[in-house]
This record gives C-alpha cells, structure tokens and sequence, in this order.
C-alpha cells in the first residue's frame, strides 16, 4: 500500500473503523514511513479526544477490586500482603479529605487552594522545619495514634524564592496519605507533578498542580494503596519534567 | 509506568482512578449495557497492564494509548456482537454532579472534548459520530446516508483535522 492509498484511510483508521484487510497494511507501512506516521499520530489523538465527549457514567464501586483482582491472576508472581491490612481504603480516604478539611482547605478537595496567605518565612533551616511540623500539627492529630508520621521542608535546588513541605502518614491500614503544600512556584511552569519516592528511587506520583494561588501556592494530599515507610523524598517537577522542589522526611515529633 | 508493568496494585488503581469512569462511560454508548461496559472496562486495564511496555510517551499522551485500547476494544467487540443494542447518538449531555478526586482531570479533559467537537459542523458531527461511538465504517456510513464514500471519508478527515486545530490551540496555556 502506498503512501496516498494508507492517507486515504487514516481518518478511518484513527476512528478505529478501518477495514480490518486494510489494517494490517496500514500498520506495515506506518512502521517505515515516518511522514504516514506522524499524520497518523495526529489523526489517533484527534480521535482520542472524542472518548471524552459524553457525559462521564459512574461504574459501579466493585468493578476496580475486580480489575485488580484479574491483573493479580495473571501476573506471575502476586505481591506479599498482610492479612487485614485492606480494610482501611475507604477509612483513609476520609481522613485525608478530613485531613485537608481540618487543614483549612474545601472539603474532598485532592487539589486546593490554601483559604491563606503563607506564613511569615522563618530565617533558619530549625525554624522553618518548626514552621512545617506546626502546620501539619492538626493533620497529625487527626490522624490517630496508631499512625507515623513524618515531614520534611521542600527546597530548590538554587536561590529561587521557591518552598514547600510535605507530610506523609503511614497507617496501619496499609494506605498512607501524602500531603504536600508548596508556595512561590511559577504559574508560567505548571503543571507541578509531585511525587514520592524511596531510597531506590522508585517513585509513585502524588498529584499534578494545575492551580496555584496569587502567592503561587497549593496544597495537595492523596491516599496512596501502599506502605510509604520507606518512601522519604519528595520530588517536584515542572510542566517540561525539570526538578523545582525535592526534600527528605524526617520522623515527626509525637502529636500532642 | 513502571508499577503497572509489575501489576502494582495502587498503580493499577491509580490508572484506573484516573481513567476507569472515561473508559467505562465508552464501553456505555458503544455497547449499550452496563453488562457490557463493565466487561470491556475490565477487559481495557487487563489489556493496558499486558501492553504497558509498549507505552512510549514519546508518541503520544497515556490518555490517547489507554483510549484508543478501550475504543478499538469497544469497537471489536461491537462487530462481534450482533445483537447487541446501540445506544442512542447523544455527543452532548447535561454535566453531571461534580465527580470528587481524580475525576477532575475527566472533567478538564471532557471540557477540551467539547471544546473541539465545537468546531465541527453538523454533518461533521454527525459522521464521527456514528463512526467513533457506533463503530460504522466510512462505507456503511456512505450507504446508510445516500451520499458519495469520497465524501464521507474527506468529511471524516476534515473533522478530524478540526479537533486536531482545536487541542493544538489550548495546549500552550
């Protein structure tokens, strides 16, 4: 099939509509040229766009536990879980809501404005880690005392007027809870992802910032199906994947 | 990435939080039953977590990927069943309740949906339509309507070149 037969049929093909004959040929010829390709690329994102159009139906609550539990059959070795430590999804979901909540931000909010302007910044690293373990005091408390919590201030990398904290609970339950706030970043470079990761590096995506307030500030928190003890960086990066925020999690003092 | 090629659970959840309403309201107008949308819902997050190495961001948005599996999926499995119902054409209804968490990014993406679809005319609109949610082809589509395949096809291309336009306008803000 030549280059004007497969342009022909990419319309189709993006819609998913071609002849089933013709797939075959179109796909082979897309594998070497690139111009095909690129016009093809365009075409199938177009498309992709349409799968958005209607209004969002609700599945029921049960279909995601049995997603999960048919990529468990499959996959060849399942992970090790500990007996009880699945009970407490839909509890951790309400105490991060309950959490940001007491936190001064709109209720079920994952992503939020802070109803406040930043703190004062306070001159020395001590008092700054101060300043973070005193905002995430009420979260802490709230969070029960069967709970560890751990903080750490977020910093840039150079003399940017950029900073942030963040806040992770690791519960019993099995699903802990991030909570990040960041303040001064740049409108200019958002969307902001944060994410967590270990000492291996291996990280797990906590929220994308697409609003920030005047002071360039948000507040973001999720519940994450996984024990975060050992996940104790916190990582943001900009719109283009460059690094403006990282830091590491101390143990927080004991709530009280 | 990386957790769903290792069938991580919360990364399965987090694609699924992410995407499991958009995929499931496909499976909705293109099958027409709940039976059905479940089926293929679950069928697209298997399908995603065998095909997850094949994901290369550089070709495309994850959106787009796990999208096109969910409707090329919906659309197999359309032809094969023949008696299934075929939902009603409607590209534009009321916005529901505000969904909480992660469905604010289905939300903003069903915004820039319709945003694009704006810009087609009706006959536009009409021929993705029953090209994209009912799994019609260009010929089918010809011979239902009465009108010319060369104008069915360039009318496909031109609409799809406008929503094309359209997400190219919105993306740099």
């Amino acid at each position: 099939m030549n280059c004007p037969a497969v342009r022909d049929r990419l319309p189709e093909h993006a819609l998913g509509v071609a002849d089933h004959h013709d797939v075959h040929a179109i796909e082979r010829h897309l594998g070497w040229c690139a111009a095909c390709r690129k016009e093809a690329r365009d075409l199938e994102r177009a498309a992709a766009t349409l799968a958005f159009a209607p209004a969002p139906a609700a599945p029921p609550r049960e279909l995601e536990e049995r997603i999960i539990a048919s990529v468990r059959r499959e996959r060849p070795s399942p992970p090790v879980t500990t007996p009880g430590r699945r009970r407490g999804r839909r509890f951790g979901v309400v105490l991060v809501a309950a959490a940001l909540l007491v936190a001064g931000l709109g209720a079920g909010a994952v992503l939020g404005r802070r109803d406040a302007p930043p703190a004062d910044k306070p001159s020395t690293q001590a008092q700054q880690q101060d300043a973070a373990f005193e905002k995430f005091q009420r979260i802490i408390q709230s969070a029960g005392p069967d709970t560890k919590a751990a903080v750490g201030l977020l910093t840039p990398s150079g003399k940017e007027p950029w900073r942030g904290a963040a806040l992770v609970i690791v519960s019993p339950s099995g699903h802990d809870q991030v909570v990040v706030t960041v303040d001064g970043l740049p409108r200019a470079r958002r969307p902001y992802r944060v994410a967590i990761a270990d000492r291996h590096g291996h990280a797990v995506p906590v929220a994308v910032v697409r609003h920030l307030d005047k002071a360039g500030g948000a507040m973001v928190g999720r519940v994450i199906a996984r024990d975060l003890t050992d996940y104790v960086r916190v990582v943001v990066t900009d719109a283009r994947g460059r690094t403006v925020l990282t830091g590491v999690l101390d143990p927080a003092p004991p709530a009280g | 990435m990386e957790g769903l090629l290792a069938g991580d659970d919360a990364a399965i959840r987090a694609l699924y939080g992410r995407f499991g309403r958009p995929v499931y309201t496909m499976g909705l107008r293109l099958l027409g039953s709940r039976e059905a949308a479940e089926e293929l819902t679950q069928d697209v997050f298997l399908t995603a977590w065998r095909k997850a190495a094949r994901f290369d961001p550089q070709r495309g948005r994850l959106s787009t990927w796990l999208m096109t599996i969910a409707h090329n999926l919906a659309v197999d499995r359309l032809r094969r069943d023949t008696g299934v119902s075929r939902p009603h054409l409607v590209l534009v209804d009321e916005v529901p309740d505000r969904p909480a968490g992660d469905e604010e990014y289905v939300l903003i993406e069903r915004d820039e949906a319709l945003r694009a679809l704006a810009c087609l005319s009706d006959a536009e609109k009409r021929l993705i339509a029953r090209a994209y949610f009912r799994g019609m082809t260009a010929r089918e589509i010809a011979e239902a309507d009465a009108i010319p395949l060369g104008t069915v096809k360039t009318r496909l291309r031109s609409a799809l070149i406008k929503i094309r336009k359209a997400n190219e306008l919105k993306e740099p803000s």
